[in-house]
């Protein structure tokens, strides 16, 4: 009896809701109106289902009266009906996306088979053979997007996660020394911190749901519970999923910053980040794939030169397709190699040309040939006059056994940490994409003192044949 | 005598060569067609294929899916639709040949109860063909802006811009649930 009572209300409010919403029509649709309502209350009202939801915020949106019915699946009508006041932010995203315009919604993505690791239902499907995931894993975007899958799977970025797996220096560095090897609270560094770009394996709880130690996370290599890698809304964010916000810097800067790879502050220092902050407002964002080319901007930003089909070159998600040296090694070597877990992934010969070509866009021959003798000119001095001599200190300290078992109390080893993973990254960083403070004051002046100080713990521990 | 005795026999022999030519030149192919064609739509569907108990999951989650007959017309694809290429009769027949006598013998002399079916799922584009679903599925790369998402997400596939096969994105297709019915068993 209760349940029937519910239903009935729950079926009144929905038809007042549909008479409110034609009411605010806009008139931009004229036939809309006559259409709308007996196919919303169609929809609707055979659903044996209850919908029992607590409201927590409210309608704060101008959404609240949205009545869509083009192109939609009755079930993916229903998402939008609730979700627009339970999670007016997700269904206000959506209505301005290009999916919305393209007739896909909510149950598209998120609808998963039965038989899914990932299947749960909501109150309201229990008792269909709908069923759902909070999980959109990279597969399911591949359904349309299949060209830009492949390439993604092709690249570094799909590596993110699967190569710190094996590293068990940096699992000590998260769990033992940031996490003090806390019975209930050491993975917290992993997971407020490197979970958040690098991404996690996604585990479920007893009700296919992820659990919080490995999700929500915005990390870019993702192992979904259906086995695919990856994670297409760290650039295009749910639920908008704009090329516009993947075309611009920041897509690439909430995980490309700080002190050992500072990318953003890199692309700020040069003169495109100049030219950027300077005049882009007006600039066009939202041309097609392919067809994004000087003119609709003046200056690149990450996604023109390492992604964008400019001139020639085709639009890629393998964001190694364009790169020559692995910038971010202890020792950076020219890329060679077809294996997407290794770090030398990539052709670097080809990769170079790929990018002149996107340089010459903009530049002439002349400057772009120069520019690179440049960059190249200060990795190669990384490597042989800073990274190869502090490498050999290293390795002739532990032969003769002077250097601490805990690198993290060692200075040699902190510091030589920092030469590589910091300074030396920054130096060879800034000198390949045009940052100067980054390449001299954040780089080689840094690498120098760095140096220094080695060769002095160097010095003494060999002398003295112990661990000051 | 002797031209007299040929004669005749020649005579005996041509209501002989007329009927051996019938049966060599029509019957026999008839008959031959005939078994060849009963044969092959015998063993092209579930009431065949299940004699392998190994196979039985399988059916079960097909009888469940839209592939199987689930749907509102009743319109069922069989067996061997899907899981042989239907490029060319050759290629058909051969490989029919090859996975019937592989099948067969995996079933009697191999290990059926242990091999893992889930973990064979992650290759299926080695036997699900492409060549099959486009028999049924003629209008797909007719798909106008009428049925956009047909059109948007199938055009990289006839476009030839992705090495993906139907079953690399349709990945549960034709057997509902798979999963629960490989677990039941």
């Amino acid at each position: 009896m209760k349940k029937i009572h519910r239903a009935k209300l729950v079926a009144l409010l929905l038809v007042t809701a549909v008479l409110a919403a034609c009411a605010n029509k806009e008139p931009a649709a004229p036939s809309q109106p006559q259409a709308n309502p007996p196919a919303t209350v169609n929809a609707i009202a055979p659903t044996p289902a209850i919908i029992q939801v607590e409201r927590t915020v409210g309608d704060l949106s101008t959404i609240g009266n949205l009545a869509v019915n083009r192109g939609m699946t009755e079930i993916g009508r229903e998402c939008v009906d609730c979700h627009k006041t339970e999670n007016p932010g997700i269904i206000n995203d959506w209505k301005d996306s290009r999916h919305a315009h393209a007739s896909v919604t909510c149950i598209d993505c998120h609808q998963v088979e039965a038989d899914s690791p990932m299947a749960t239902q909501h109150e309201t499907l229990v008792g269909t053979d709908t069923y759902i995931s909070v999980l959109v894993p990279p597969s399911t975007c591949a359904r349309c997007h299949a060209t830009e899958s492949a390439q993604f799977n092709k690249s570094g970025h799909f590596r993110a996660y699967r190569q710190i797996i094996p590293k068990d220096s940096l699992h000590a560095l998260v769990n033992r020394h940031e996490g003090r090897d806390h019975p209930e609270l050491s993975n917290a560094p992993n997971e407020t911190g490197c979970m958040q770009c690098h991404g996690a394996e996604i585990m479920l709880d007893e009700n296919n749901r992820p659990t919080s130690n490995t999700w929500p996370n915005m990390g870019i290599g993702n192992i979904y519970p259906d086995g695919s890698t990856g994670n297409c809304s760290v650039c295009h964010t749910r639920h908008k999923f704009t090329i516009v916000e993947a075309r611009k810097p920041y897509a690439c800067a909430s995980c490309h910053l700080g002190p050992d790879h500072p990318d953003i502050e890199i692309y700020e220092n040069s003169k495109h980040g100049h030219i950027f902050m300077t005049d882009s407002d007006d600039w066009i964002w939202d041309s097609a794939p392919d067809t994004w080319e000087p003119g609709d901007y003046r200056a690149p930003t990450c996604a023109t030169c390492h992604m964008s089909g400019i001139g020639e070159l085709n639009t890629t998600h393998n964001v190694t397709e364009r790169l020559y040296w692995n910038l971010w090694a202890k020792r950076s070597e020219v890329r060679n190699s077809t294996d997407v877990l290794s770090p030398l992934l990539g052709n670097g010969q080809e990769g170079r040309e790929k990018m002149k070509l996107v340089c010459n866009s903009c530049h002439s021959s002349l400057h772009t040939d120069n520019f690179f003798e440049q960059g190249d000119k200060a990795v190669r001095l990384y490597n042989e006059a800073y990274y190869d001599v502090a490498e050999a200190w290293r390795a002739e300290l532990a032969e003769q056994g002077l250097l601490k078992e805990n690198p993290w109390t060692d200075e040699f080893q902190i510091i030589y940490y920092y030469l590589w993973h910091h300074e030396g990254r920054r130096a060879r960083q800034g000198s390949m994409m045009g940052a100067p403070d980054w390449a001299h004051w954040h780089g080689f002046f840094e690498l120098q003192q760095d140096l220094y100080k080695l060769e002095e713990i160097y010095n003494n521990r060999m002398e003295s044949g112990r661990i000051e | 005598m002797t031209i007299g005795s040929t004669k005749l026999k020649k005579r005996q022999f041509i209501p002989l060569i007329i009927l051996g030519g019938f049966i060599a030149f029509v019957a026999l192919p008839f008959i031959s067609w005939l078994v060849t064609d009963e044969g092959i739509t015998a063993t092209s569907d579930a009431q065949f294929c299940v004699n392998c108990h190994s196979m039985e999951p399988f059916e079960k989650a097909h009888n469940a899916d839209v592939h199987g007959g689930n749907n509102a017309h009743g319109v069922r694809a069989t067996c061997a639709q899907c899981h042989l290429p239907h490029d060319s009769s050759y290629n058909y027949i051969i490989t029919k040949a090859q996975t019937g006598i592989h099948d067969i013998w995996v079933e009697r002399f191999g290990d059926p109860e242990n091999i893992d079916w889930q973990a064979k799922r992650s290759h299926r584009e080695e036997f699900v063909y492409d060549s099959g679903c486009m028999t049924c599925h003629t209008n797909l790369e007719k798909a106008t802006m009428a049925s956009n998402k047909a059109l948007i997400a199938h055009k990289p596939y006839f476009l030839g811009t992705i090495e993906d096969q139907c079953v690399t994105c349709h990945e549960h297709v034709g057997h509902a649930d798979l999963s629960t019915y490989l677990s039941q068993d």
